[in-house]
């Protein structure tokens, strides 16, 4: 299997969607500590159980959209 | 394959969403409390990291009574001496001779078997002769004065201010009038002063009337203490705070009444029962609140949910004549962060005495492996990190 130019591109775009990780998490994390997401709003869910699931959802996204490519390309 | 495989971690995520910080802590065994006097139940839950439910008692000092508003009662004034604010009944320059001076309402129903408390002022008084003065409160069913109710034998009762020569000082005193007789009791030696607020509690069950005044409403150490058996177990109408006494000699007198609550009553309106708390453990499948009432019914009873924001508010009400439950779903649960529970008991049976074995239970069960999803944060995810998400694809696809 190969990775694109030697590999460089899905490393390229790994970090691309892991930095958007870091951003999505972040404004979670701030919505969270600053009361724009409330506990009222999260139900019966918690801030962590949002993390989780936003960690999830980026996991998939990664997947999809960057690994499964470099995997048909070869 | 791998799409599949991480998509089924994924569903099985959702379905195995920890509830741990949710959980509700509650006692292992039942907590089964009763209470006789007006109180105030709040459950509440609150999802964080030390989340509890449960029913707690309210201080007292934060139950909110519900006061007689004055300016809804009819005055009889022509002398101008009455008036009113929403917790106050004020009589100035009230005279002895005053004929057909009073201020009633109606509460039929209610006053056959009460507790009744206020608080009461003199602020000013003439001190020339030592004689009934005015009645600060009279139940009766003929609105009049005093004298006019009892010349004509006009059942009626109630306190009685009675004032002294050369002394401000003046008694509170238990009376009744029936057939023309007056009856009272009290120790007339135990005065009572001007410009000093008094908090009087009146009390009849049946034909026995109790008077409490203590300078605090606690009324552990009453300055008086007086008990009167009535003639009659009298069941009319008409509440007068003040009524005039309308007799010879002019002598006037000031005050107020103040904060009257008739909130708790037997016969009329009482709040009573037993609270159980129950194991959650137990009842792992559930994910309600259940509210009911068991055991000897009483006519006309009724539990009541309040919202957060107030305690008049109802959103839930059982009426089934003494018996009934109603379930709430986790979703009011959730909408409401706290709950106010009132339990009323009502009956129109005067002659019985409101008695429930179990009033009043609740349970709250959470399975903790299979919660709902909820719309709020599946919304939240989809608009933050789709948004970003579509920003990434469009940056990756251009490398």
């Amino acid at each position: 299997m190969k990775w694109g130019k030697g590999g460089a591109t899905f490393i390229r775009k790994s970090v691309f969607v892991f930095l958007s990780w870091i951003i999505c998490t972040t404004i979670l994390s701030i919505a969270y500590s600053s009361n724009v997401i409330t506990d009222a709003v999260l139900g019966n869910w918690t801030i962590i159980n949002l993390l989780y699931m936003n960690h999830y959802l980026w996991i998939g996204f990664w997947i999809i959209a960057v690994v499964m490519p470099e995997m048909k390309r070869g | 394959m791998l799409v599949v495989i991480i998509c089924y971690f994924m569903i099985q995520e959702l379905n195995n969403i920890s509830f741990a910080n949710c959980d509700y802590n509650i006692s292992s065994v039942y907590q089964k409390t009763e209470f006789n006097t007006t109180k105030w139940v709040q459950a509440y839950h609150n999802c964080t990291l030390n989340t509890t439910i449960g029913l707690f008692y309210l201080d007292e000092s934060a139950i909110v009574p519900i006061y007689d508003d004055f300016t809804t009662w009819i005055e009889s004034d022509a002398s101008g001496r009455l008036s009113q604010t929403s917790k106050r009944s004020t009589f100035i320059n009230l005279n002895r001779i005053d004929d057909n001076i009073y201020l009633y309402v109606a509460k039929a129903g209610e006053l056959q078997n009460f507790v009744a408390t206020s608080r009461f002022k003199i602020t000013a008084i003439d001190n020339s002769a030592t004689t009934i003065r005015m009645m600060p409160l009279t139940i009766t069913d003929t609105r009049d004065d005093y004298t006019d109710n009892k010349v004509g034998g006009k059942p009626q009762f109630g306190i009685q201010l009675r004032s002294w020569s050369s002394s401000t000082a003046y008694n509170l005193l238990l009376y009744e009038t029936n057939s023309g007789n007056l009856y009272y009791t009290g120790d007339t030696s135990n005065r009572l002063n001007v410009n000093v607020l008094y908090y009087v509690r009146l009390t009849k069950s049946g034909t026995a009337l109790n008077l409490l005044v203590d300078n605090d409403d606690d009324f552990s150490s009453p300055i008086n203490n007086y008990n009167l058996v009535l003639h009659s177990n009298y069941n009319i109408q008409y509440i007068l705070i003040p009524q005039s006494a309308q007799a010879s000699g002019a002598l006037s007198i000031s005050g107020y009444s103040e904060y009257l609550d008739f909130g708790l009553t037997t016969g009329g309106y009482e709040e009573k029962g037993v609270i159980y708390t129950k194991d959650l453990l137990a009842n792992t499948t559930e994910k309600s609140l259940i509210i009911g009432i068991n055991g000897t019914a009483q006519s006309n009873t009724r539990i009541r949910l309040y919202t957060s924001t107030d305690n008049t508010t109802w959103f839930i009400q059982i009426d089934n004549n003494g018996l009934g439950q109603q379930e709430l779903y986790e979703e009011i649960l959730y909408e409401y962060s706290t709950l106010y529970v009132r339990v009323n008991i009502t009956t129109t049976d005067n002659a019985k005495t409101p008695y429930l074995d179990e009033l009043f239970y609740y349970y709250v069960g959470v399975d903790g492996d299979s919660g709902t999803i909820a719309a709020y944060p599946i919304a939240i995810i989809l608009i933050i990190c789709g948004s970003l998400m579509a920003l990434t694809y469009v940056g990756i696809r251009k490398r």
